[in-house]
């Protein structure tokens, strides 16, 4: 182990990790779309985690709304651009992890380039339209997309990697109306630390085990199932 | 007599219950006599591509038309899911 690893001694001795998989981690680009309810704790778990590089992007800037659950902002914060802020928190957090923050609104145009060179995609977005742009840059990419929803106690998890699984838009072809989403900061850390858990696996080279499978949570029972899912062959974005 | 799991954003429409018992030979008159129920369900029925439907943890892929195709048998779990979008 080397001396640089110190901080990260009680995850290297997880079964099957080493510090093989924490160099992995070390070499590691992240996109985070979003860094909302679920980008705050996804951002935060990746960064303790010690992966290399993350990107953090969101057009949004903070409203006290948003305190109950978005962690990474206080009051002196309100009115700040999301992205660069958190990237502040993130780096004082850990030194290690270069964060760089965008602060743009995800476009099928230009998410691309705003996902550069990444590994993986993990969707923390609010709104359909920006899902559906990175799924198909994924695709494109041919990156794995860790999805998180919310919606009042339940919690959505999927991950989508085609052509060996569905994508996004073959479970879900149509959005829903946008409409004000009842949230708890605890369901919200709670699904992004399972997103970060994901990604993690990804990263040092395990199996994700919710790829091509969407895990629906519903915290008011505390009942928890997982749906395998298919791909569909109609599918207007990874169908044939 | 199917078990009808409803996604949290359609509960407003079921006075709030997450499972509704529905005693009915097959998929077609399960989803009719719950629409008949809750009449605010009917927003999945004027949109369909928004629900998926599966059985026992199993996507149903059948078209509407051929819903009455599918029995349904006692203990059977029958789970709606809409997409949501909060992040
Ligand atoms: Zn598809």
């Amino acid at each position: 182990m080397t001396e640089n690893f110190e901080r990260y001694q009680r995850q290297i001795i997880l079964d099957g990790w080493g510090a093989e998989a924490q160099k992995r981690l070390k070499k590691s680009r992240v996109f985070i779309a979003g860094i909302g309810g679920l980008g705050c704790p996804v951002a935060l778990n990746l960064t303790l985690a010690g992966v290399g590089h993350i990107t953090i992007c969101d057009s949004d800037k903070v409203d006290v709304t948003n305190l109950n659950r978005q962690f990474l902002y206080n009051n002196t914060c309100i009115g700040l651009e999301k992205s660069p802020t958190a990237q502040r928190y993130l780096q004082r957090v850990n030194p290690d992890t270069q964060v760089e923050a965008l602060y743009e609104k995800i476009r099928p145009e230009n998410v691309d380039a705003l996902v550069a060179d990444a590994q993986i995609i993990i969707d923390c977005l609010d709104n359909f339209e920006a899902r559906y742009a990175i799924n198909q840059c994924a695709i494109r990419k041919k990156i794995p997309l860790v999805h998180g929803a919310v919606w009042g106690m339940e919690g959505r998890l999927a991950v989508f990697h085609p052509p060996n699984t569905p994508c996004l838009s073959c479970i879900f072809p149509e959005a829903p109306v946008t409409s004000s989403t009842p949230v708890l900061g605890a369901v919200t850390s709670t699904i992004g630390s399972m997103q970060a858990i994901e990604a993690i696996h990804f990263l040092t080279g395990e199996k994700m085990a919710l790829k091509g499978r969407l895990l629906i949570m519903d915290f008011s029972t505390m009942k928890f199932q997982q749906f395998k899912l298919s791909k569909k062959s109609s599918c207007m974005v990874c169908g044939h | 007599m199917a078990r009808v799991i409803i996604p949290s954003p359609l509960r407003r429409y079921t006075e709030n219950r997450r499972e509704i018992f529905i005693d009915a030979p097959d998929l077609a008159n399960t989803m009719e006599r719950l629409f008949d129920r809750y009449n605010g369900l009917c927003i999945v029925r004027e949109q369909p591509a928004l629900l998926s439907i599966f059985i026992n943890g199993q996507l149903v892929k059948t078209n509407q038309d051929e819903w009455s195709h599918i029995g349904l048998e006692k203990d059977d779990e029958v789970s709606l899911i809409i997409p949501i979008a909060g992040g």
